[in-house]
Order: structure tokens, then sequence, then C-alpha cells
């Protein structure tokens, strides 16, 4: 964490309260990304991470979410004690996101064009009334400029056809092309920052393919910083500069990718790894367990009840991300002795 | 009407719940655990849903308050004898003393046109009019479930049809067609449930078709297939628990607006005939004393909204207790 | 052991397309234009491709969820896409399907034990008490705690519904089990779990099945053969680890080199990678010549007049007109 920092998250704790009590969903979590990375999130479902990025956004419902403590430094503004109109400046300005579902992200009764108009026209803007949207899409000078705007996006993401995608509605695209249309919206504001969730899950390999490598090569040519979420440790290797593998709403491990891959030490990020089907021919059994119970989760590492290293320590009090090399960090007291503060 | 309306409606609950398997408690089949003596004991057996659902039920204020209002009406009907103060005045006995009295200690509510108390009657009326409401009830939804089953799985020609006669029976105002055949034979209680089973149906059918038709895409209907099952098995087998819950709360909101809608015909003399008090009746005879003797229309009108209400919270809370899915 | 169990000749499905007021057909969506191959007894194929390659009505059309527009299906000598019925019925007690979305594939209006037990139900199975010892029996077998019985699926996790509709797919221990991307929708050590418990099963009980996947690291690790598909047809067949080690049709090719690894061994091992172009064409317009020309690194003017026939190229089938001269 220094000065090149965008995005520093600091020790967030979030606790959600629903009709079987309250869970502890995200747990003293810290991260951080640095001006011009792309760094990866990655985890299994339920781990925390889409919470996580709602939060960034400021998206998470509250209730039942809560914010318990930490804090969300951007550009040195913690945006939890922002309001939520200085929130939306930010946000319209400052932040791209690209989702994983393209389909519930467009609204399906509008054209390309006029979701692109409406997102370059009115990004960052506080509380539009009627009129004032009116007034804004009849004035034929920005309507051109947008539209120039627009098709230039689309082309910078290798859309072959880009006025007749413009014409469009959402249900005539493909999903490869939904998401192509959703990354140029992201980027057509220039953002400093981005959150991408999973943006190629959804689609075949070949597709997802294209869809990262453009969202790399883009990202890099405006050295725009990414924090890319996601639960395939394949993709992550191939896009991201540093890792950050996190499990029940914390962060176990984290490594400059290389590293990572190379010298994983966390028992959970090797039983990821193990689990993933290699191409010459081996899959583990998975990792013992399942994930932890939000409600009621287990005192001391999180990870314990399913760690085939447990010790008695392990069961009393959380590791502390303790750093073992220059910028690898490790939560577990098989490589330190660090307690967390309270 | 022999039948008590609570032991009738608990009746019709139980057996659709227990058709579409929902645990309930008495005739359900002995718990695996005991049968294996794996599990063994009847902790083991968690009728997870069930107290979940009366658990949440419980919670809901609302939903007590209109379960409370249920159980005092129809317990009002059912022990009419005993707690009405002056049980013959529902039965015939005219008393011209005491005639128009308004509402005083002695009599509650007051007394009617020809010296009949009002309380009494309301609380005999509660007997007509809850237990024809839940009959009617159960009538339509007996024949809207299946029609509608039907017309949502087969589809086709047969939808169409089905679909289309309830659409003609819609378009007509549901009065209007109660009258007609009101009046096509003799006024009485059977007619008057026969009429209003006629314009309530179409609605249930058609609930129960677009439930059927947005279910039978579903891939575990299309894994039922695959294992084998015919369409027989699958309609009451796949589909129906997912109907059961819209249908059952459909069932209990709609009593509520069936003693509105039979308190019309009541009220137009179409329905019970004198002396056998109805609420709608009751209204109805008393029209012609307004606005000074307020009393033999007012009450009657306050116990009807009291009954929707109460069966509308009873059926609203009904629904969020018993979805299942809402658990998540 | 090596009767084929299934043999699939030509096999074809169709969907109308229907249009305008008088509702006429105005064309078909091909879903699956042509394919045949043989699964041998106790084997794993595995059917690869991405959307719009027709795997997932192949593995439909073999359970007659679908029935088949032409071809023929031999499963142990029966045409099963001409049967109708009983005889119908009895294949199902033969075949069985895992489906894709765990979620979406158990009502979530019945309880677990009705799910599983409801093949045995329907196919009047042993006595009512051997049921319920079968269904107790799958349980331990798929390592679920038998009080999940009285649940209804929204509380369990994506892997504990997945191991249900394994549950109810084996219970009848049937001969064929076609499991339509099982694990797609679940976490990369859940889904390591489930791949182990369908191996594991399949030795026990001597089930063959048909693997239908577009994660290719996955069919590495259950098959035994391949079968890589696109726009309805084959494109290449091949025992696996000769698929893997030397690939040959480039569409092969391109979807091994994007596979995502995570060591540079495993890296090494894959070819460079290759960008395809452009997306899948349409199911209803099939261009003319090779359907994969369009988008294929090695096209020439040539592939596009007429469709390559599968031809046996060093042990692989491969449907290719440059490939076909090393046949």
């Amino acid at each position: 964490m220094n000065n090149s920092d965008l995005l520093t998250i600091k020790d967030l704790t979030i606790d959600f309260s629903t009709y079987d009590g309250t869970a502890r969903v995200v747990d003293d979590l810290s991260l951080c990304v640095n001006r011009g990375e792309i760094v990866g999130l990655v985890g299994e479902s339920g781990c925390g991470k889409t919470v996580t990025a709602k939060t960034v956004l400021g998206i998470l419902p509250r209730p039942p979410g809560k914010i318990v403590n930490g804090q969300i430094l951007f550009k040195d503004q913690d945006l939890l004690t922002l309001k939520e109109k200085e929130l939306q400046v930010i946000r319209g300005k400052e932040f791209g996101f690209v989702p994983q579902d393209p389909m519930t992200f467009l609204n399906p009764v509008f054209t390309i064009a006029t979701q692109m108009f409406d997102t370059h026209a009115f990004r960052g803007s506080l509380d539009i009334d009627l009129l004032q949207y009116l007034r804004v899409s009849r004035d034929k000078n920005r309507r051109t400029e947008a539209m120039q705007r627009a098709l230039e996006m689309l082309q910078k993401v290798n859309i072959p056809d880009p006025d007749r995608v413009l014409q469009a509605y959402p249900v005539e695209l493909s999903g490869g092309m939904r998401q192509r249309v959703l990354i140029a919206m992201a980027l057509m504001e220039k953002p400093s920052f981005m959150i991408a969730d999973e943006p190629a899950t959804a689609l075949d390999v070949s597709v997802g393919e294209q869809i990262n490598e453009v969202l790399e090569t883009r990202v890099r040519e405006e050295g725009i910083s990414v924090l890319y979420i996601t639960h395939d440790l394949g993709v992550a290797r191939r896009l991201c500069d540093r890792i950050y593998v996190m499990y029940a709403g914390d962060i176990v491990e984290t490594a400059p990718t290389r590293k990572l891959f190379e010298e994983p030490k966390h028992p959970y990020t090797l039983g990821l790894l193990k689990s993933v089907p290699k191409i010459y021919g081996e899959i583990s059994r998975g990792i013992e367990g399942a994930i932890p119970d939000y409600y009621n989760p287990p005192q001391g590492c999180r990870f314990h009840p399913r760690c085939p290293h447990t010790m008695a320590v392990c069961k009393q009090e959380r590791p502390a991300l303790a750093e073992i090399a220059t910028g690898h960090q490790v939560a577990c007291y098989l490589y330190s002795q660090e307690k967390r503060a309270k | 009407m022999g039948q008590h309306p609570s032991s009738l409606r608990r009746y019709a609950m139980t057996n659709l719940l227990r058709l579409s398997g929902v645990p309930i408690g008495g005739t359900m089949k002995r718990p695996i655990g005991d049968r294996l003596g794996i599990t063994g004991g009847p902790e083991a057996y968690r009728l997870e849903g069930w107290k979940r659902a009366i658990n949440r039920f419980k919670r809901n204020p609302l939903s007590m308050a209109g379960l409370a209002i249920v159980i005092g009406l129809v317990l009002m009907g059912l022990l009419a004898d005993y707690i009405s103060p002056f049980p013959m005045d529902a039965k015939g006995r005219v008393d011209f003393v005491n005639k128009l009295l308004p509402p005083s200690p002695m009599h509650i509510f007051g007394t009617d046109e020809v010296g009949r108390d009002v309380l009494s009657r309301i609380m005999f009326g509660a007997r007509i009019d809850i237990s024809s409401a839940v009959i009617v009830q159960f009538l339509v939804t007996v024949v809207g479930v299946v029609l509608g089953m039907i017309a949502g799985y087969v589809g086709g020609k047969t939808n169409s049809v089905i679909m289309r006669t309830a659409d003609v029976f819609i378009t007509i105002p549901p009065l209007v067609l109660a009258l007609a055949a009101t009046s096509a034979f003799t006024p009485d209680i059977s007619t008057a449930i026969f009429a209003v089973t006629i314009a309530w149906w179409p609605w249930y059918a058609r609930l129960v078709q677009s439930v059927v038709l947005s279910v039978k895409e579903e891939q575990y209907i299309e894994a039922s297939r695959a294992i084998g099952k015919g369409p027989l098995g699958i309609i009451f087998g796949d589909i129906f628990p997912n109907i059961v819950s819209v249908v059952t709360v459909k069932f209990t909101l709609d009593i509520g607006m069936v003693i509105l809608f039979m308190a019309s015909l009541s009220f137009l003399g179409l329905g019970v005939q004198p002396p056998t008090p109805a609420w709608g009746t009751m209204i109805s005879e008393g029209k012609y004393y307004l606005p000074e003797y307020w009393w033999m229309s007012a009450f009657p009108g306050i116990v009807i909204l009291l009954a929707v209400i109460g069966f509308s919270l009873l059926g609203d809370g009904l629904r969020d207790a018993f979805d299942v899915q809402l658990e998540e | 052991m090596s009767e084929p169990l299934l043999q699939v000749r030509d096999l074809k499905k169709y969907f109308p397309i229907t249009g305008g007021i008088l509702k006429r057909k105005i064309g078909d969506v091909r879903a699956v234009d042509g394919v045949s191959f043989d699964v041998i007894r106790g084997d794993t194929l595995a059917v690869v491709g991405e959307s719009g390659s027709g795997k997932t009505t192949v593995g439909k059309t073999l359970i007659r969820i679908f029935k088949p527009t032409e071809g023929s299906i031999l499963f142990e000598n029966d045409d099963i896409a001409k049967l109708e019925g009983n005889a119908l019925k009895n294949y199902r007690r033969m075949a069985q399907m895992v489906f894709q979305d765990p979620t979406s594939s158990l009502n979530p209006r019945r309880r677990i034990l009705d799910i599983v037990m409801d093949p045995v139900n329907v196919h009047e199975i042993g006595s009512r008490r051997e049921r319920y010892e079968m269904v107790a029996r799958i349980m331990d077998r798929v390592e679920l705690p038998k009080d999940f019985l009285y649940r209804y699926p929204h509380s369990l996790s994506g892997g504990q519904k997945q191991r249900v509709g394994i549950a109810r797919a084996v219970i009848m221990n049937p001969a064929l089990v076609i499991l339509d991307e099982p694990t797609a929708s679940l976490d990369v050590s859940v889904q390591a779990n489930i791949i182990s418990l369908l191996k594991e099963i399949q030795k026990e009980y001597g089930l063959t099945y048909v693997f239908i996947s577009h994660n290719l690291s996955l069919v590495r690790n259950i098959a035994d053969r391949v079968m890589v598909m696109y726009l309805g047809r084959a494109m290449e067949m091949a025992p696996t680890k000769e698929l893997f080690t030397n690939p040959m049709h480039p569409y092969t090719i391109a979807l091994l080199s994007v596979i995502p690894t995570v060591s540079d061994e495993e890296e090494k091992l894959l070819p460079e990678r290759i960008k395809l172009e452009g997306e899948i064409p349409s199911s209803v317009r099939i261009p003319k010549g090779c359907r994969f020309a369009s988008r294929c690194p090695k096209a020439l003017d040539s592939c596009s007049l007429d469709e390559p026939a599968l031809v046996d190229v060093g042990g692989h089938l491969v449907r290719c007109h440059q490939l076909e001269k090393n046949a």
C-alpha cells in the first residue's frame, strides 16, 4: 500500500442481517489496487467477492447489508463517508463496471445507441428530471458528438459492424457482442478505475477469451486500474498483475501473479490449484468440507475445519495477513505467527 | 347447511396441501428413518417447511390478526345457539313490541323492524355467509384448477377452447351472470352458490393455466420426462405443488370477496330467503329505514367488512408463510 | 468387453421455425446435422463444443427428450430413435441424465426424498419398502446425509443439489448416463469433488457415460474418447490422450489453445494461442462448404465449396479438406 494506490480497502467488515440471524460475509478485508494495475480477486461462490465489489461501487443493498467497519479510500477519499450525491458523481466519472451477465445491464426496450447516449450524456450527473432528460436528448449537437464517441468505442472493442450494432436492440445481439458493448460503455467516460465481475464466465471459451483480450488491451492502453473478479484461476493468471485469493470473507493470500502460481503457500490456494483439472490428466478430490456457516463461523482461522494442517492455534485466533516475501502475503500460522489485531 | 364451516375449510385445505406433498401432521406416512431404523426417532424427522412456516406466520401480527378475526367469526357462527342473546330471533320469532330499538345494553346492536335482535341474527348469519362462501370457493377451485391444468399442460386447441370459454364468462359482469342464473331457478342458497361458481371459476382457471405454462418449461419437468413419467404423473406430481400455494392464497383471499358477492346477491333478494338471516339480506331489509334506524344495515355491513379484512389478511399471511421459495 | 453399447448413425435433429400469420414453416434450426459415433460399454465419451455446436441436443436426443428427425440410435441393438409408448418407457430405465443446472433441474416444491425416489416409483421397481432402501443406499453413495431427504432443494448448496441429481439418475442403475455439463455451474473445488464421485460411481456400477462439456481440461480427466462438435457436426473424434497430444482439426487446436492454465508446464503442453475471429454462425443458415471455414485460420477458398467428410487420419476421425490428404 503506497502512494500509487488508486483504491485501498482497509479492514472492511460487512454484516448481513436476515431472518436466520446475522451473517458476517466480509470480515476485516484489506486490499489495494495501484494505478495501471490489473488486480485479480479470486474466490469461489459465497466468498464475498461480489459483495465487496458492490460495496466499492456503493450499490450494496443496506439493509440487509450493513458496513460495520472499514474504509474504502479512492484517491484518498473515503467512499464510505460520502453522501449518495457525492458518490454518484465519483461513480459516474471515475468508475467503470463490467458485469457478469450483460443482459441484465442492458435495457431490452432501448437501442444500443440510446443507451450509449444516455451513458455519455448523463454520466456523473445528479438526479436528472424528465424535462432535463428530454432537453438533452433532443440536442442535435450532443447527439452527434455522443454517437461519434459511441462508434469510436465500439470499434475499439473490435465490433465489426458498429453502425448495425448501434441501431440494434440488446436481444438482437449475441452474448459476446453484448459484453463488448458493455465494455465500450464502461470505457466511454475514460474512467480511472474499473471493476470487472466475471465478465467472461457466462460466455463460450473462445468468445470469453476475445472479451478478456479486448478488455486487457484497452485498459493497458489507457492505464486504467482494474479489479478483476473471477473464480477461474487460469484466467486470473493470464490477465492479472497481482492476485488476491479470497475465502469466507477475507483475503488468505496475495502475491504477484507469477509468484502465486510458482510458490503458492496457503492451504486453500493449494487446494484450489489442485482442484483445477490439468491437461496432463490430474484432478484432485477437491477440498474437504464446505464453506463455513456465516451465521456461526468457526473460531480462529475460518479455513481450519477444512485444512489438512490445522494446529491448535488455528482454532483459537485468526492469523494476520503477514508478508513472507516482497509483495507476497499469507494469512496462515504455517508461515507466520502474527495474529490479527483486535 | 349441516356442515360446520371451519371443519369444511380445514378438510379442504388439508387435502389440498397433502396432495401436493406438503407435510401435514396426522396422516403423514411414517418417517423413512423409522422404517429403516437408521436415523431413528422423531427428532430426525424435521418437518422443516411446516414448522418454519408456522413460525413465520406467527411472527406476522397482521396474519395473526386475520386468523383471529376468521376464527372469531367462525366460532361465532358455530356457537350462535349458545352465545347469542336471542337465538329464537334468528329462527322466526318476531316481537313487534320491541321493534326498531336503538343499540342498548340489552340489544347491543339494536333490533330490526320486526323486533329481532340484530346481534343474534348477525351471529347466525355467519353460518350461512361463511359456509356458503367456502363451498363456492371449493367448487370453483376444483373446476378452475382442473380446467386450468389441462389447458396449460395440453396446450394447443384444448387450451384455446378452455381459455376462450373462460374469457366469455369473464366478460359478462358477474352480477349479471349471477342474476341470470338465479332468475332461471328458484332463488335460494344453492342457486346462489351455483351462480357465484359459474361467475368465479374462470379466474382460477386463468391463474392456474398461467402458472402451469411457466412451470412447464422448467428443467425439472424435462427431468421428469427423462425419468419416464407420463403426463398425468407430471401434472399431479410436479406441476401441482407449484400451484398449491398460489391457489391456496387465492382461495383464502377470495372467501372475503365471495362473502361480499353473495351478500350482494342476498341484498337483491336472490339468495337466502327470510326468515333465515344472512348479512346481505339484513342490509337490504334495513335500507328502507335509513338513516334514522341506521343500526339495522350498518352492523351487518361492518361485519362483512371485518370478514373480508380477516380473510384477506389470513390469505396474505398464508402465502408469506408457506411459499417455500420465499424462505430464501 | 468392447462391443458398443450405443451406435449412433447419422443423427439429425432439426427444430422447425414458424413464421407469419399462418405459422407456416420457414426454416429449420439444424441443431444436430448428421452425427455418427459409437460408445463402448463402460467407457466415457466426451462431446465437446461451444454453444451452438449441438452437443446438448445430442445428449437430449440420446435419452429421447427430443425425438430424432433422422438417423438411428442403436442401444443394445434396438433402434431407440423409433420407440414409443411402453418400449420407450423401458428404455428410460436404462438411460438417464444428469442435468446442467442443479437448481432448475430439481423441483423446488418437492422434497429431496420425492425427487430421488421418483424414478423407482415411476417404473415401479421393488416394493415400497425396497424403494426406501434404495433411496437410503443411493444417498449414502453420493455422500449426502439422510436427513437431507426431508429438505427442499433451496436449502442445499450447488454441489449438494448436483449430488441429488446424480442420485436420481443412478438410483435405477441404468446402463447409460448422459451428463450435460454437470459441473458447469459449480465452483472449482466442488467440481473436483463431483467429478471424482462420478468416476467412482462409474467404476462401481459399470456405467457408460456420455459427458457433454465445453471444458476441455475437465474432459481430459474423465473421458476415454472425445468428439469435438461444431455447428451440428463432428469435426474431430479421437481417443482422449491422442486428441490432446496430437490435435489435428484447426478448431480443436484453437479450443485447446485458449484453455486457461495454472502452470508453465501445462502451458507448454498446449498449442500456441489462436484467436478465432468472429462468432459461430447461426444454425439456421449453415454456411456452404466446411462449416468452420469462416473462422478457420487455415481456410482456403476451396474449403467453402463443399463440406468435407469425416475421414480417418492416423487414428483420428477428422472433417477437414486439408487433412484429407493425409488419410
